[in-house]
Parts: structure tokens; sequence; C-alpha cells
């Protein structure tokens, strides 16, 4: 019997593993949900001030596809010189950010090829149209990043487009200065692009790293969310910073997928950027602090937790014993599986949850 | 239109063109003059303050969803469930977006009726699929011909847009004629993807009728709408989708890998709008019918012939007797009146002889930017 029109719509959706990973949300479902991204906190007074009076003052209409100047500015500002507000795109989500660089740059300068473990939203924006690409393996390092050697290779063999994560979502790891300058001076051999999601730098004291990227943003396309951890995750709000030569057709597809992003959530981001850099090391020192007690008691139970320098968030193994102590208090961690890795459990360095 | 330029790089490069001046009326863009009302910023502020840590799954939290099926219900006649049908979306283009990407697989074709708002064929130029276009005409008001669908139908084609109110055309699909439609639908194993946008928009005696709300139509319709231009929240990016169940699993999951959750904020402002005082958004319902008859009758006193637009906040007017292509007098207009209005060149190539021109200015500027327009007509020798 001929399958119909839907049918077949939905055995091709019921195939796409791809489409189907499933998600992590971005704010917590409760005080024991250790699954999220990113930390979060109360948004700042002046910001909530400065969005209201923008909205009163009539900031509810569209505004420019790539997003709101200032913002654009600032956002260029904490990225280096290389990184301009003219080639800066505000998407609504990180997760945006990912879609639109994997299936624009991927389509455009394919070959592509993405790390074995990542984050699920790589996945999923990957399972939207289909792509030639690879996987990177990570090999049995406790980091579970690509190494460089594993970039060397796919880009002699003709890979031109390469997403990588520093820090990993998975572990906060990251590349060190000589392994990102290393992996500069390989995309320019080779005349390829990266795409380099470094939400999590902000929680790294080597996220300083990127200074090594030598490629600058005509090889090198950065990601992540805008300004995290200080109460803007439910605002939906990341950011992509490329060059002019890919700004231009990125925004082009933002235009086809949304036109532009919510204005509440461009002027709260607005509203944070002269406090953040302060407030983010407080926040940074608090999250510490608590990783080093969620590390001693991941020690009691007897976890093998795995390398990582991201204050937010510790890997470990899944064992039957890590398993059942979080169960025992009620806590939920993220699933490696999500991310390419089974047998490893990701908590996020959330609230007071081990007092 | 000039083919190597998309229909929407045209319009951006015009608004930018028009960001230069000083004195621009823009009757342009779809973009309401009328700020969101107060009370849906109130309840962003509360939100803000509030509501911030709170959740919210891929598809919007349950309390936006069941507002959003009590609309549907009260205002289309459709029926759906809020925890399997509906998805929130970043404004209408995502919902756009995500419904042509839902439907339509590489080869697939979506038959689309001439004129339409430009990125449906953008979105199923992403999705490596093809349009296969059907025009309609002025004379006949650009009513999408049931007979006329029926004989364009090919090999490969998988769906059918339907959008009522059309943009540009402010046509409106009669139900009789979207119940003929639906049956093509079934006879041919066809989706319908619906745009209701302009639904609350509709004129005189004209009617809106959404495809899911007749016999044989919801179980393969996929249905868009938002908040943009009722409620004037473009910037907010409030809008959805709804649809059949096991469809609305694929959207769902769709929306989780483009975007996820949208903001918490611009949720709690759009449950404000369907749930709130409903007054203002009604008084601006009035307004673009007096501003309507404000632009008919100016492009009456001006010699322009048009569709009456039956829905929507804009008129496709006929410029042919100008003899000039719709883009270069969109562009004259432009430079020597500082007036903004779309050429009809860029939403479809055969509406090469039509300027869309919208009701979105207080009536005093809407007046001055008519007159502008009028001055230019004269000096090209075609003004009455």
């Amino acid at each position: 019997m001929r399958q119909t029109t839907k049918g077949r719509i939905l055995a091709g959706h019921g195939a796409n593993t791809l489409l189907r990973t499933p998600i992590i949300a971005p704010v917590p479902a409760g005080p024991g949900d250790l699954r999220c991204d990113q930390p979060t906190a109360a948004l700042p007074a002046a910001a909530l001030e400065g969005t209201i009076g923008a909205l009163e003052q009539g900031q509810t209409h569209y505004v420019d596809v790539p997003g709101i100047l200032p913002l654009r500015e600032a956002i260029a500002a904490g990225l280096g010189a290389d990184y301009r507000a003219d080639a800066v795109v505000v998407t609504a989500s990180v997760q945006e950010a990912r879609f639109l660089t994997l299936q624009v740059l991927g389509q455009d300068s394919g070959p592509l090829a993405l790390p074995s473990v990542v984050h699920p939203g790589v996945r999923k924006a990957l399972g939207v149209r289909p792509l030639v690409h690879r996987w990177l393996e990570v090999g049995d390092s406790a980091r579970l990043l690509p190494s460089v050697a594993a970039v060397g290779a796919a880009l002699a063999s003709g890979v031109k487009c390469i997403f990588l994560e520093s820090p990993s979502r998975l572990t906060g790891a990251v590349y060190d200065a000589a392994e990102v300058e290393h992996l500069s001076r390989l995309v320019m051999e080779h005349s390829a692009l990266v795409v380099w999601d470094q939400g999590l730098s902000q929680w790294t004291a080597s996220g300083a790293s990127l200074e090594a990227l030598g490629a600058g943003a005509e090889r090198v396309t950065l990601i992540g969310e805008v300004f995290p951890g200080v109460g803007l995750e439910g605002l939906a709000i990341g950011f992509i910073a490329t060059s002019g030569a890919y700004a231009a057709s990125l925004a082009s597809v933002k235009q086809i997928v949304a036109i532009c992003t919510s204005t509440a959530s461009q002027y709260a981001a607005l509203g944070v950027d002269e406090s953040y850099a302060a407030r983010r090391d407080e926040i940074e020192r608090e999250l510490r602090e608590r990783r080093s007690r969620l590390l001693e008691w991941l020690e009691s139970i007897g976890a093998q937790v795995l390398e990582g320098g991201a204050a937010n968030l510790v890997a470990v193994r899944r064992t039957d014993a890590v398993s059942a102590a979080l169960q025992e208090r009620g806590l939920a961690a993220a699933e490696g599986t999500a991310f390419g890795a089974p047998d490893v459990l990701r908590l996020a360095v959330a609230g007071e949850v081990l007092q | 239109m000039t083919q190597e330029r998309r229909g929407t790089e045209v319009f951006y490069d015009l608004i930018v063109q028009a960001q230069g001046y000083d004195d621009a009326i823009v009757l342009g863009r779809g973009d309401p003059d009328f700020d969101t009302p107060a009370h849906i910023i109130a309840a962003a502020e509360e939100a803000m303050e509030h509501r911030l840590g709170e959740p919210s799954p891929p598809e919007g939290i349950l309390p936006l969803r069941e507002a959003i099926a009590e609309r549907v219900e009260r205002v289309n006649d459709a029926v759906f469930d809020p925890e399997t049908e509906i998805v929130f979306t970043n404004g209408g283009q995502e919902a756009l977006f995500l419904m042509v990407v839902a439907a339509i697989a590489e080869g697939d074709r979506l038959l689309v009726p001439e004129p339409n708002y430009n990125t449906y064929k953008d979105s199923v130029a992403f999705a490596r699929g093809g349009i296969v276009g059907m025009p309609t005409y002025p004379q006949e008001a650009f009513r999408v011909d049931p007979e006329r669908v029926r004989r364009t139908l090919i090999s490969g084609v998988r769906a059918l847009l339907l959008v009522s109110p059309n943009n540009p055309a402010a046509s409106v699909i009669s139900r009789e004629d979207q119940q003929e439609l639906i049956a093509i639908a079934q006879e041919h194993d066809l989706l319908i993807l619906a745009d209701d946008i302009y639904d609350l928009l509709v004129y005189d005696d004209f009617s809106h009728t959404s495809p899911a709300a007749l016999r044989g139509g919801k179980e393969r319709t996929l249905t868009l709408n938002a908040l943009s231009k009722s409620y004037a929240m473009t910037g907010w990016r409030t809008g959805w989708v709804t649809g059949p169940a096991d469809l609305m699993v694929r959207v769902r999951d769709l929306k989780a890998a483009i975007s996820g959750p949208n903001s918490i904020v611009s949720q709690y402002a759009a449950l404000a709008a369907l749930t709130g005082p409903q007054e203002e958004m009604h008084a601006m319902q009035g307004a673009y019918q007096r501003r309507r008859r404000i632009v008919l009758d100016h492009l009456d006193a001006m010699g322009f012939s048009y569709g009456v637009p039956q829905g929507g906040q804009f008129v496709f007017v006929d410029v042919s007797h100008t003899g000039m292509s719709s883009i270069e007098l969109s562009q004259r207009m432009l430079d020597e009146a500082h007036v903004l209005a779309y050429p009809g060149g860029a939403f479809y190539e055969g509406m090469d002889d039509f300027l869309r021109i919208t009701f979105l200015q207080p009536e005093d500027r809407l007046r001055d930017g008519l007159g502008r327009m009028q001055r230019v007509m004269e000096a090209l020798g075609v003004g009455e």
C-alpha cells in the first residue's frame, strides 16, 4: 500500500535520531535539578528597569535582524579586537546560534566535522536538515575533547568546517593556549572554518585561551550565551560573532527563521553589560566554593571525576553507586547519553543542594 | 523583479534607505505603528521580576498554550489540545519556518498561490524543496480558485499553502473555497499549510475561515498565527503553530532544535495579551478600518485601481499606468517623496505592476505620505 504524505513525513521523523535527541532545559525545574548548562541568578535591578523603560518608550517593534547595535557592540567588546559589532548576530538562545551556524556555515563551507561527544543541542540542530558530516572521536581522553591531532586529520581529509566546544559542554575541559594556537594554525593552513562554542568560558580560569586564536574572526566563528549566569537564562538570548564574510548569510537565514530576537531580551542583556564583569567574578567565586564541596561529596561516594576546569559543572563516570547517591538526595544529573557519552553524568553546580 | 536579489533583500534594502531620511514615512513593512498595550508590558515586568527562573518546555508553558487553544476555538472555531497540538514560537516567522520545514522534505513541492509573502519561498529553499506557483489575478479579486489549484497540481506537490487574508493581495478565501480546497487536498493526499495571521483583520462583509475548522481539514493542516499584527507585538516574537498531534510531535522537535523555548517574558506577555483586556486591540482594529478608507480615498483621487482589501493591513495597488516597474516606482517614491511602499515585483515576478501600501501610520502621517505620493505621480504626469 502506498504511503501517505503524512505517513512518509512521520516515518522520516521517526528515523531521524539526531532531531529526536533529548534536550537540556535552560533553567532548572527545581532545586535538585542539576541538568542545566549555565548557572542563573536574579536579574540586576538596573537591567530590569532599563528593559521596562525601553518597552514603555516603544521598543516593542521589529528591530534590525542581527540585533540592536549597542548590544552587538557590547558583545563584540568582550571578544577581542578581531570581532566587530557589525559581524555579530544576536540570536534567540544559544540553540538558535548552534542551528544557524551549523546549518548555514556547515552547508556553505562543509564538509563538516563535529566532536562525537558534544552538546545534545548540536545533534538536534544537525537533524533539522541533512548535512554532510563526520564525527571527531574523543578517544579515551579524560577531557572528552577531540585531540588536536584528530582535528588535523579531519582537515587533511578534506573537512572544511569544524564545530568545537571549549570548554566542553559535558566536562568543562578546555583546550589550553598551546592547543588553541595549534588549532588556529591548522585551520589557516587548510583554509577551513571553525565554529567555536565558548559559552562556558566565563566559568574557566583559562577562558583566556581564546586569546590564542590567531586565526581570528575570518576563520573562527564564536557562539555562546550572552552574559551568562546573571539572570538572562529565561530570556533566551545568544550570539554569533563572525567575520563580515559570513555575517550577511547568517543574518539572512536568521531573518527567514525569526526576523529578529525579542527586544525585551536584548534590552535586558544590554542592561547587564556594565555590571557583568564584577558580577561574573562574584558568581564564579561562589561556584568554585560550591564545586569544591560537590567534589568532596563525590569523592566520599567514590565517584570518578572527569577532567574539567569550568566552575559551573562536574562530570563523573556513571556507576551504580553514583546513581544511587544522586537518587537518594533527589538530584537529577544531565545524562551523558544525549552528549554521546553514555557512561558519564554531568552535574551543574547550581544551588546549595548539598547542605 | 531583478533576479539577482531575493524579494526579502529588496525590502530590506529599501528599509535601510528609508532609515536615512529623517522625514521618511514608511508604508511598507508590516509593523503596526501602535506600541504594545501597557497591561502587556506590565505583565512582562512582573515576569522579569518573579518568573525568570521558571522552566518552560520548547512548546511553551501550559497556561499559554491553554490560552491559545481558547483563542483559536473562539476566533477560528477549531479545537486543539493544548497538551499536544500547540507549539509557541518566536513570532509568526518562526511558526512559518517550522510549518514549512515540518511538511516539506528534500525534493517535495509546495503549491503556492501568488503573490505571497516571500519568506515562504526562502523557507522552502532551506528545506531543499520546490515551489509550484499558481497565479491569482486582480480581475478575480486575487481569488484562490480551487479549479485552478486542481489544474496546477503536478507530480511532487505534497502541500498547499493557504494564506487568508493574503499578504500582499489582501484577499480572503471564502468558506466554500476553503472546503473545496480541503477536498482537493484529500483527493491528492496534500498537507495544508495555513497562515491565519490576519484573521482578526477582515473588512466589510468578508469573514475569515480557518481550514482546520472545516470537515476533513484538521488532520492534514498546520496553521500559524501570531500576536504581532493584531496586538502590536512585533518586537516580542510571539506566535504559534497548531496542528494534529502526530504532526505536532515533529513541529515540537524542530522547535527544540531550532531555538528551544521562547523567552519566558515573551510568553507571559503573550498570555496577558490573550487573557487580559481586549479594548486596545479592538481600538486598533477600528483604526485600521478608518485608515483603510483614507488610503482608498486617496488612491481613488490619484486614479489608481486596486483590489479592495478584504483583510490585512495593506492595499495592493495597480501602478501599470505609470509605465514603470514596481521596483522603479517604489525607488522613485522613496527618493523623491521619502515614502516607502513595497514593490509588488519583490513579492512575485508577475506582480511587478503593483505596490503594497500599508495602513500602519497615524492618520495625519498617512495623509501626508499619500499626498507626497500624489505629487510624485503628478510630476510623472500620471496623477489626476
